[in-house]
C-alpha cells in the first residue's frame, strides 16, 4: 500500500474542514463510542424530529482517519437526511470498507477515498469508528 | 551494593552479531526490517528455536504422568527448566509456578488471594481490605485486582503517577495502611520505561502487614531480578517478552505463601487424591499447574534465559541504558517531539514513547511502518497511565539486544519523515507544531 493512497487530498481535505466537529447543546440523543485497541474515543450528538436527523456534531480524539471519516460522515448525513436513509448510508460504508464491495459505489459517497484502508485491519476500526457511533445513536431514538 | 566490584568490565554487546542469532531479523525478507516492539514480543534467538525443536524431535511427551522412557525425558526437561527460572530468579525451583501467561499468573494470585479461606493462617482478602495497585500499571496488573475487590468487598486504591510518569512514591503513607491486604506493582512501566523503587513500597507495606506482588513482564530480560533481594512475596513474568517462546509464563511466590493458598484451575496433575464428593491438593508449584504442561515451551524459555545470560545481563542492561540514552537525545532534538518518562535512561532502560505534536501515533506508526519499522501505538494497555499524562495514544520504540544505534537512526528520519509528510500532505502546518 502507497502512503498517498492511504491519506488522499479528501482526507487532508476533511481533516481540515473537521464538518459538524464541535458538540451542539440541542440534541436529541449522545452517545460516546471507543476504540478498544488505541483508546480514540468519540463523542456524538444527534437532533432528530420524526423521521428526520436534523443536526449532528461530534468531537473526536483520534487519528487523521477517524477525524476525517466524522466530517466526511457529517456531510453525507445531512445530505441523506432520514433516518433510514442514514441506515442505508452506514451499511454501504460498511460494507465497502470490510470489502465487501471491489469498487467504492456511488452510494458511499466521499468515503470512497479511504479505499486504500481496506488493506489494514487495524485502521478500518478507525475510520468505523464515528459510523458506529451513529448508528448506535440512531438505535437509540428509534 | 557496597563492595566493589573487581570483576573485569566485558566488552559492549555487539549488537550486529547478536542479529545474527535470530533468523527473523536476519532473513532475506527483512532486509530492511528495523523491529522497535520488544515490549510488545520479542524476537527469539535460534538457541531456542532450536531447543524446543529438539525437546519436540527427540522427547516429546506429557510430563508427570507415564513411566516411558519419553515421558521421564519430558518430565526431566520440565523441571530442569523450573531449575533455570528459579535460579535466574533467585529463588528455589518450588517456588516457580508455570502459567500461560503473565496475566494468567495474575489472575492466579487475585483468584486464590479472593477465595474464602480455611484455616486461621488463610492470606484470604476480605471485605474492608484494601489492594493497592499503580496509576501505571498495564491492564493486566490492574483489571484482575479490580475484580478481586468487586467480588471481595474489598477496596482498590493506587499510588498515581508524578507528570514524567513515575510511581510517586511521596503519597505512600496515606495510600499503604493496616487495612492494605496486598500491594501489586510494576517493575517496569511498560509506557514510561520507568524502573519502580520498590524499597520504600516494600518497606511500607511490610509495616502495614501486607503482602508485596511486582509484575516484571517488561523488566525481566532487561534488567537482573533477585526476588531475595526485592524481597517481594510474588512476581509475575512473561517468556515471550524475554526472547522465549509464547504460551508461558511464571508466578514465582514465597513458598510459605504458595503453600497456603487455595488452586486456581483444577483438574488433572493438581490432586494429591480424589474421591467422587471431594479432593486434596499437591504441594505448589504443582497445585497450581492443572493439566499438561507446555514443556516445549519451557524447554525454549529455559534456553532464552541460557541465551540472556550467555551475554550477560549486566551487559544486556547496558547496552539497553546506552541505546535508550542515544533515541532520548536524538529523538528529543526533533521539532515537535516529547518523550515521556525519566530523563535518566539508566532509570528507564530499554522503554521509549513519545508524541508528536500534531500527528496521531497512529499516523506515526503508519509511516513508520511504510519505513519498515515496526514500533507500538496507542493506549499500550495502559489506559489509566495516558489520561494521567494527559495523552490519548503514544509510540513506543522498544530495544532489545539485537537492536543497535543504526535502528535508532532509521527511527529518527521516520519519525521526520512523518511530520514532513503531514506537512506537505496538507494535514499539519509544521510551524504551528514546532
Amino acid at each position: 500500500m502507497k502512503l498517498d493512497d492511504l491519506y488522499r487530498d479528501v482526507i487532508a481535505k476533511h481533516y481540515r474542514l473537521r464538518s459538524g466537529h464541535g458538540l451542539q447543546d440541542e440534541f436529541t440523543a449522545e452517545v460516546h463510542k471507543v476504540n478498544p485497541s488505541c483508546g480514540d474515543e468519540i463523542t456524538l450528538r444527534l437532533r432528530h424530529h420524526d423521521d428526520i436527523v436534523d443536526e449532528l456534531s461530534h468531537e473526536v480524539a483520534g487519528c487523521t482517519l477517524s477525524q476525517a471519516s466524522a466530517s466526511v460522515m457529517h456531510t453525507l448525513v445531512m445530505e441523506a437526511k432520514t433516518a433510514d436513509r442514514v441506515a442505508e448510508l452506514h451499511d454501504a460504508v460498511r460494507d465497502f470498507l470490510r470489502g465487501a464491495t471491489p469498487e467504492p459505489p456511488a452510494s458511499v459517497g466521499a468515503m470512497g477515498a479511504f479505499e486504500a484502508v481496506r488493506s489494514t485491519g487495524s485502521r478500518v476500526r478507525c475510520v468505523l469508528l464515528p459510523w458506529q457511533a451513529l448508528t448506535a445513536a440512531l438505535k437509540s431514538v428509534r | 551494593m557496597t563492595a566493589v566490584d573487581r570483576t573485569p568490565a566485558l566488552p559492549r554487546l555487539d549488537s550486529r552479531s547478536v542479529r545474527a542469532d535470530f533468523p527473523l531479523l536476519t532473513a532475506s525478507d527483512a532486509s530492511s526490517l528495523v523491529y522497535l516492539d520488544s515490549a510488545a514480543t520479542t524476537q527469539r534467538p535460534r538457541a531456542v528455536l532450536d531447543a524446543e525443536r529438539e525437546f519436540l524431535e527427540h522427547s516429546n511427551a506429557a510430563c508427570h504422568r507415564g513411566a516411558h522412557r519419553l515421558a521421564e525425558q519430558a518430565t526431566a526437561a520440565y523441571e530442569d527448566a523450573r531449575t533455570v527460572v528459579a535460579a535466574y530468579l533467585g529463588g528455589d525451583p518450588s517456588e516457580v509456578v508455570f502459567t500461560k501467561s503473565a496475566t494468567e499468573a495474575i489472575n492466579l494470585l487475585a483468584f486464590s488471594l479472593g477465595s474464602p479461606g480455611t484455616g486461621a493462617d488463610s492470606l484470604s482478602i476480605r471485605p474492608g481490605d484494601e489492594v493497592v495497585v499503580s496509576e501505571l500499571e498495564h491492564h493486566a496488573n490492574l483489571v484482575p485486582w479490580q475484580e478481586l475487590c468487586r467480588r471481595t468487598d474489598a477496596t482498590l486504591r493506587y499510588i498515581p503517577s508524578t507528570p514524567n510518569g513515575c510511581l510517586d512514591l511521596t503519597v505512600l503513607d496515606e495510600v499503604i495502611g493496616e487495612r492494605t491486604a496486598l500491594v501489586s506493582v510494576t517493575l517496569q512501566s511498560n509506557v514510561t520505561g520507568a524502573v519502580t523503587d520498590t524499597a520504600p513500597i516494600v518497606r511500607a507495606a511490610r509495616r502495614a502487614g501486607a503482602l508485596v506482588a511486582v509484575d516484571a513482564c517488561q523488566a525481566a530480560g532487561r534488567i537482573p531480578i533477585d526476588v531475595r533481594a526485592l524481597d517481594v512475596d510474588f512476581l509475575v513474568l512473561s517468556s515471550h517478552k524475554m526472547l522465549g517462546p509464547s504460551g508461558i509464563g511464571v508466578l514465582w511466590g514465597r513458598f510459605d505463601l504458595l503453600e497456603r493458598m487455595p488452586p486456581f484451575l483444577t483438574g488433572g496433575s493438581m490432586i494429591e487424591t480424589v474421591t467422587l464428593t471431594g479432593a486434596t491438593y499437591a504441594d505448589p508449584p504443582r497445585r497450581f499447574e492443572p493439566g499438561v504442561p507446555p514443556v516445549s515451551q519451557a524447554v525454549g524459555f529455559a534456553a532464552a534465559i541460557g541465551y540472556l545470560q550467555g551475554l550477560g545481563e549486566q551487559r544486556v542492561l547496558d547496552h539497553e541504558v546506552e541505546l535508550t540514552g542515544y533515541a532520548l537525545a536524538e529523538l528529543r532534538a526533533l521539532p515537535g517531539v516529547r518523550t515521556l518518562g525519566p530523563d535518566d535512561p539508566a532509570r528507564r532502560p530499554g522503554i521509549i514513547s513519545f508524541v508528536v505534536d500534531g500527528v496521531h501515533a497512529h499516523d506515526v506508526a503508519q509511516i513508520l511502518d511504510d519505513d519498515d519499522i515496526a514500533v507500538r501505538a496507542g493506549h499500550q494497555c495502559a489506559w489509566p497511565l495516558h489520561r494521567a499524562l494527559g495523552v490519548t495514544a503514544t509510540v513506543r520504540a522498544s530495544v532489545h539486544v539485537y537492536n543497535g544505534h543504526d535502528d535508532i537512526d532509521r527511527l529518527v528520519s521516520g519519525v521526520r519523515r512523518a511530520r514532513e509528510f503531514f506537512a506537505a500532505q496538507g494535514f499539519i502546518d509544521l510551524e504551528e507544531h514546532a
